[in-house]
C-alpha cells in the first residue's frame, strides 16, 4: 500500500511524523505502509520498536528484506537520552552505504514514572533540534494511545511537525515551535541527605552518595559506575557552577536520586547527548553521565542555576 | 608489591619506600627526625640530610652519623634549581652504601631549602617519580619534607601524589598514588578524578619522559572519571609517549573508557585485562 503525502517538501533534516494508533492492527497498518513506501522508494528502514512491535513487525514481513533493520535497542537501557546518539550512529553508518534512511521509533512506556516521561517527551522535542542540520532523513514514532496517558499525548503531539493519520502524511497543526516548558520537578522525598560542596570535596560527595546507596545494595561495579556519574556533576559545579553546589540524596521508588544544585547555566539543550566528537576531548563529562544513569533531569536557568538529578536504580533486595 | 598509603610515624619506614612528608609549622621536624635518624643508625643503614640541620637544637647525637648535605652545593647557582644533581648525589650514596656495607640508604631531603616555593609542580612532580623510581629499584629509603607554610596547598596535594607513601593521619592524603612498580611500570591506585587530573597528566607527562613505552597497573584503581582519561589520551598523544598500556582495570574503568569513545580513537594507550 502506498500512502498519500501532503504538504510535504523535500529539503535537510529530519521530517519527524507522529502515528497515533490503537491496538496491534492499527500499529501494522500504519508502519507497513510506511515500510513499504520506503522500499518502493529503494530506501533503507532502521527499525527500533519494542519487543513484542518487533515480533508482529518480523511475522508480517515474510522472507528477509535486508533492506529492514531491526536495531537492538536493550542495550540502551532506559534512559531517553541515548535515543539520539544512537539514531546518529545508525543513521551515519547507514548514510555510509549511500542510501536514503527512514526510521521507525517507538518507545516501551510500560512502568514509565513522571520524570521518565517528561524526559521522553523532551527527547521528541530535542530530535527536531538534534537533526536540524542533518542529511534528510525520515522518522516515524508510533504512539500505542492505549498504553499512553491523553495528556502525554497531546504534549508529544506539539513536538512532532507532521503526522501519520488516516493513511495520509501531513504537517501537523498541533506542532508548536517555541522552547521546550518543562514541568516542575518533582519534590525531594523527605527524608532526604544534603551536603554543601566545594574544591576538593569530590571524595566527600562520593562518601555521601555511597553512604545512601549502602543499606539498599547498590554494590561492585554498579555502586562505582554510581561514583563516577555524581564525580561528573559535582566536578562540574565547581569548574562551571560557581565554585561550589549542594548535593541532595534519597531514595525514591527504588530508584536512588542525587540532585545536585548549583549557581551556573548549562546552555546547551543538547548537552550530554552528542556522541563524542574525535576533534576534542573536551566536554565528554555529561555525556558519560547519560551512559551511567537510567535517567538525568537537567533545568538550568540565569535566573534560578543549574539542577542535575540522576537516577539510579536499586537492586531489588 | 610496594605499600601505598598513609603512614603515622616514621618508624615503619622500610626499604624501598618513598614518603611525602608535610610538616606544619608547628609540628617542627624534630621529633620525627630523631627517630628516622635513630633507626637509621639502628638497622645500619648510610644517612644523608640534603639541607642544613633541621632544627637548630636538635642533638648532636642524632646528626652523628648522619651526612648532612649544603643544598646549595647541590642545587646551583641558576634561578631554577638543578633537580639532577640532587638525583645524581642519591644515586651514587645508593650505589656507595651498598659497597660500604651497609643495609641501605636513608635520605631526608628537607625540600623547602632545595626548591623555591614558585618552582612548579611539574618540577617537583618530575623529580619525585626520578627519586622514586631510583628508590624502588635500590636499596634505599627516602623521605621528603615540605613545609606546609612554605609551598601552597595545591603544589602539596600534587607532589604526595608521585609517593607512595605519606606521613600523616588517617584522613590526609590525595585521592590518587602514581609511583614505581617495575622497569617502566607504574602503579596508579586511589580515584582519579578533575581534583587530581592536572596532577595526574603530569605525573604521565614525567613518566613518559622516563621511559616512552609505559605501563600503567590500575589494579588499585577505584575510578577514573573524564577529566582523568583524558589526561591519560592527552599524555599519550604527547610527543614522547610511544605507547601506553593499561593493566589491571576494573570494569568501570574499561566501560567508561569505551563509552568515551577512546577504545576506538586513534591514541596509542592500550587496554589490556
Amino acid at each position: 500500500m502506498i500512502t498519500e503525502t501532503a504538504g510535504v517538501t523535500e529539503g535537510k533534516g529530519l521530517r519527524h511524523e507522529l502515528y497515533s494508533y490503537s491496538g496491534e492492527a492499527q500499529f501494522l497498518t500504519g508502519v507497513m505502509s510506511f515500510i513499504d513506501d520506503a522500499l518502493a522508494a529503494g530506501e533503507i528502514v532502521l527499525v527500533s520498536v519494542p519487543e513484542q512491535r518487533e515480533r508482529v513487525l518480523r511475522e508480517r514481513l515474510t522472507g528477509s528484506e535486508p533492506r529492514v533493520v531491526f536495531m537492538d535497542t536493550s542495550a540502551l537501557g532506559r534512559n531517553p537520552a541515548r535515543l539520539i546518539p544512537a539514531w546518529q550512529r545508525w543513521i551515519s553508518e547507514r548514510a555510509e552505504e549511500g542510501r536514503p534512511v527512514r526510521g521507525v521509533g517507538e518507545t516501551d512506556w510500560n512502568g514509565r514514572g513522571v520524570a521518565e516521561t517528561a524526559e521522553l517527551r523532551y527527547h521528541e522535542w530535542l530530535l527536531n533540534l538534534a537533526f536540524a542540520a542533518s542529511p534528510a532523513w525520515w522518522l516515524l514514532c508510533p504512539y500505542d494511545t492505549d498504553a499512553v496517558a491523553p495528556e502525554t499525548m497531546r504534549a508529544v503531539g506539539r513536538c512532532h511537525p507532521f503526522v501519520l493519520e488516516s493513511g495520509t502524511h501531513r504537517q501537523s497543526t498541533d506542532f508548536i515551535q517555541e522552547p521546550f516548558a518543562w514541568d516542575e520537578l518533582e519534590p525531594a522525598c523527605d527524608p532526604f541527605e544534603e551536603l554543601s560542596y566545594g574544591r576538593g570535596d569530590l571524595a566527600a560527595v562520593r562518601e555521601k552518595v555511597a553512604a545512601c546507596a549502602a543499606p539498599y545494595g547498590l554494590r561492585g561495579d554498579r555502586l562505582r559506575e554510581t561514583l563516577v556519574a555524581v564525580t561528573e556533576v559535582a566536578g562540574n559545579s565547581i569548574v562551571h557552577g560557581g565554585g561550589h553546589g549542594t548535593l541532595r540524596t534519597w531514595v525514591q521508588q527504588g530508584t536512588l536520586i542525587c540532585e545536585f544544585r548549583d549557581g551556573g547555566v548549562i546552555a546547551d539543550p543538547m548537552i550530554g547527548r552528542r556522541l563524542p566528537a574525535s576533534r576534542s576531548l573536551h566536554g565528554r563529562g555529561m555525556w558519560l553521565v547519560h551512559q551511567l544513569c537510567d535517567l538525568v533531569q537537567i533545568r538550568s536557568t540565569p535566573e534560578s542555576g543549574t539542577i542535575v538529578r540522576l537516577h539510579i536504580a536499586l537492586p531489588s533486595l | 608489591m610496594r605499600k601505598s598509603g598513609v603512614m603515622p610515624t616514621l618508624d615503619l619506614v622500610e626499604v624501598g619506600e618513598h614518603v611525602c612528608w608535610i610538616v606544619d609549622p608547628l609540628q617542627g621536624y624534630t621529633a620525627a627526625t630523631s627517630a628516622f635518624l635513630a633507626d637509621g643508625e639502628l638497622f645500619g643503614d648510610k644517612m644523608i640530610i640534603v639541607g642544613s640541620p633541621l632544627d637548630p637544637h636538635a642533638s648532636p647525637r642524632a646528626l652523628r652519623d648522619a651526612m648532612v648535605v649544603d643544598p646549595r652545593s647541590v642545587r646551583g647557582d641558576g634561578s631554577a634549581p638543578d633537580m639532577s644533581s640532587v638525583f645524581g648525589l642519591v644515586r651514587r650514596e645508593a650505589d656507595r652504601a651498598g659497597r660500604q656495607g651497609y643495609r641501605a640508604l636513608r635520605v631526608l631531603a628537607v625540600m623547602d631549602q632545595l626548591v623555591p616555593p614558585d618552582v612548579g609542580t611539574d618540577v617537583l612532580i618530575d623529580h619525585e617519580l626520578r627519586m622514586d623510581e631510583l628508590v624502588a629499584d635500590n636499596a634505599a629509603i627516602m623521605v621528603c619534607a615540605y613545609g606546609r607554610d612554605r609551598f601552597g596547598a595545591a603544589t602539596l596535594d600534587h607532589v604526595a601524589c608521585v609517593h607512595p607513601r605519606e606521613l600523616g593521619n588517617g584522613h590526609s592524603g590525595p585521592s590518587f598514588r602514581m609511583f614505581n612498580s617495575g622497569p617502566d611500570s607504574w602503579t596508579v591506585c586511589g580515584v582519579v578524578d578533575s581534583d587530581g587530573a592536572a596532577a595526574f597528566g603530569a605525573a604521565l607527562a614525567a613518566a613518559a619522559a622516563l621511559s616512552p613505552a609505559l605501563r600503567l597497573r590500575l589494579d588499585d584503581l577505584e575510578l577514573m572519571d573524564a577529566a582523568g582519561m583524558r589526561a591519560l589520551v592527552e599524555a599519550a598523544a604527547g610527543t614522547s609517549v610511544r605507547r601506553i598500556t593499561v593493566e589491571g582495570a576494573n570494569p568501570t574503568v574499561r566501560s567508561c573508557w569505551e563509552m568515551l569513545g577512546y577504545s576506538t580513537c586513534e591514541v596509542p594507550v592500550e587496554l589490556t585485562p
